[in-house]
């Protein structure tokens, strides 16, 4: 016998209604953001060197209207590292500036400066409060500019994006479709307007995936040209003879999430279209991550990553990363996060130079 | 003319064994005989936003956690924790919000 123990309205999925219900005709502008406060520890071996920071890793301020029904304006604004002009600390970026039109799930257009979709982290990667992490897999983290070519490896920034999912039974086919500017933009003010694209040339990319259920895998790919005459004329190199080189970035992703498991993987090779005996700038990047939710609030992660690149003169440099750490959730919108990661790097030059980081990290993600 | 509202509202039916179902009962008006575990995760994802004839689907959650909360995530495939971040990314991507969470079963 089924016994009637209570009538529980949980949800209520409400066709029409009046305004005040409606969840797509809301014209206010919306203000909102997050930000992730930090403390880290590093030391350097086997040199012993150590070094403790707190800082304001990142604040993103985002300010959001509903145009219509169908477009959107969106804006983010970025700063980083404690942030501060009269102090010279960090960088601020004018991060996304673009207008989007939901046409229908299998279309939609984003106009304007936006983070493209490449593999599963790069829309996300400056995300925090959706990140288990305080420093991000290598390719991704803004503050291994100084070590890794991260532009090289994913594309910052596209204009004009086509996206959407199409219905496969209970499956969903994910595209993206982008274009933006070279990687050739102006930053020397004698050259002429800085931030503009000084080439003829265009970004082309895109990701295709399959989403079912909890899983969710996909394959992406970015072409673009380097010119090298700026360059090649700078440094009086043999290079000289370089003009345009063609850039493929090729990546795959996967992620998953099967009861208190969840995980991802990616992976990206970029290679240059070039013959010159004295250039090689290919680079590889694989990282893949495991994490286990002990509770709603608890979350453990191990993670590897893994980077090769290839620099002139001939050499490789290769960096290894470590890395596990755990979450907590407060409350939504507070998590605490703490991380620890070995790198081991490599360069091949002689003689060859190797070095090795302990880094220990604590952060505070909100998100308002 | 004003379309009556059309609530779908779940209800939890405790059984002998302790065991609890779920139901899912329609209003007539609504566009839709059936509905699949999909079709319902996407509209508390947020990934489908409108009904087959386009008219607009608006999701209610409940803000506090529950017992029937935690059963129809279940059923829906996802953890509480999981449903928050699936939300939250299409918040901080612009490509939505949350659902309204109202504070008590009465008030939904």
């Amino acid at each position: 016998m089924i016994r009637f123990k209570s009538a529980i309205f949980l949800t209520g999925l409400v066709i029409y209604g009046s305004p005040a219900w409606s969840q797509t005709t809301d014209t206010n502008i919306k203000t909102f953001g997050y930000f992730q406060i930090s403390f880290d520890h590093q030391k350097d071996l086997p040199s012993e060197n150590e070094l403790n920071s707190f800082q304001v890793q990142q604040l993103n301020l985002f300010l959001q209207k509903n145009l219509t029904a169908k477009w959107t304006a969106f804006i983010n604004f970025e700063f980083l590292n404690s942030y501060s002009s009269f102090r010279n600390w960090g960088a601020h970026n004018l991060e996304e500036v673009w207008v989007g039109f939901h046409s229908s799930n299998q279309f939609k257009l984003k106009l304007g400066l936006q983070v493209p979709t490449f593999n599963n982290l790069n829309e996300i990667k400056n995300r925090t409060p959706l990140l288990p992490y305080i420093i991000r897999p290598l390719v991704y983290e803004s503050s291994f500019n100084e070590i890794i070519a991260i532009d090289e490896f994913v594309p910052a920034r596209a204009f004009v994006q086509a996206y959407g999912f199409i219905p496969w039974g209970d499956a969903k086919i994910e595209h993206a479709f982008y274009i933006g500017n070279s990687p050739n933009i102006n930053t020397d003010p004698r050259r002429g307007q800085t931030g503009v694209d000084s080439t003829n040339t265009f970004l082309f990319g895109g990701r295709l995936g399959l989403r079912f259920l909890n899983l969710k895998a996909g394959v992406s790919a970015t072409f673009d040209d380097l010119d090298f005459t700026s360059l090649a004329d700078t440094l009086k190199s043999p290079l000289a003879r370089l003009r345009k080189v063609l850039r493929v970035r090729l990546g795959a992703d996967f992620s998953f999430n099967l009861g208190k498991f969840s995980g991802e993987a990616e992976a990206i090779r970029v290679t240059y279209d070039e013959d010159h005996p004295d250039f090689d700038g290919d680079k590889e990047f694989y990282y893949a991550t495991l994490g286990y939710s002990f509770s709603e609030k608890l979350f453990l992660y191990g993670s590897y990553w893994a980077t090769r690149e290839k620099y002139l003169p001939v050499t490789e440099f290769d960096l290894v990363v470590l890395t596990g750490g755990v979450s907590f959730t407060l409350f939504d919108d507070l998590v605490l996060k703490a991380q620890y990661a070995r790198a081991e790097i490599t360069n091949s030059r002689q003689p060859p130079h190797e070095l090795d980081l302990d880094y220990y990290a604590l952060a505070l993600s909100v998100v308002f | 003319m004003k379309r009556l509202l059309t609530v779908i509202f779940l209800v939890m039916i405790g059984t002998a064994d302790a065991r609890a179902q779920l139901a899912i009962i329609a209003h007539k008006t609504v566009p839709a005989d059936t509905l699949t575990r999909a079709q319902l995760l996407d509209f508390y994802t947020g990934d489908v936003k409108s009904w087959s004839d386009k008219t607009p689907v608006v999701v209610l959650d409940l803000k506090a956690q529950s017992e029937i909360k935690d059963a129809f995530y279940k059923l829906l495939g996802l953890t509480s924790s999981r449903m928050k971040s699936i939300r939250l990314k299409k918040l901080l991507l612009g490509e939505g919000e949350p659902p309204e969470a109202l504070k008590s079963e009465e008030e939904v």
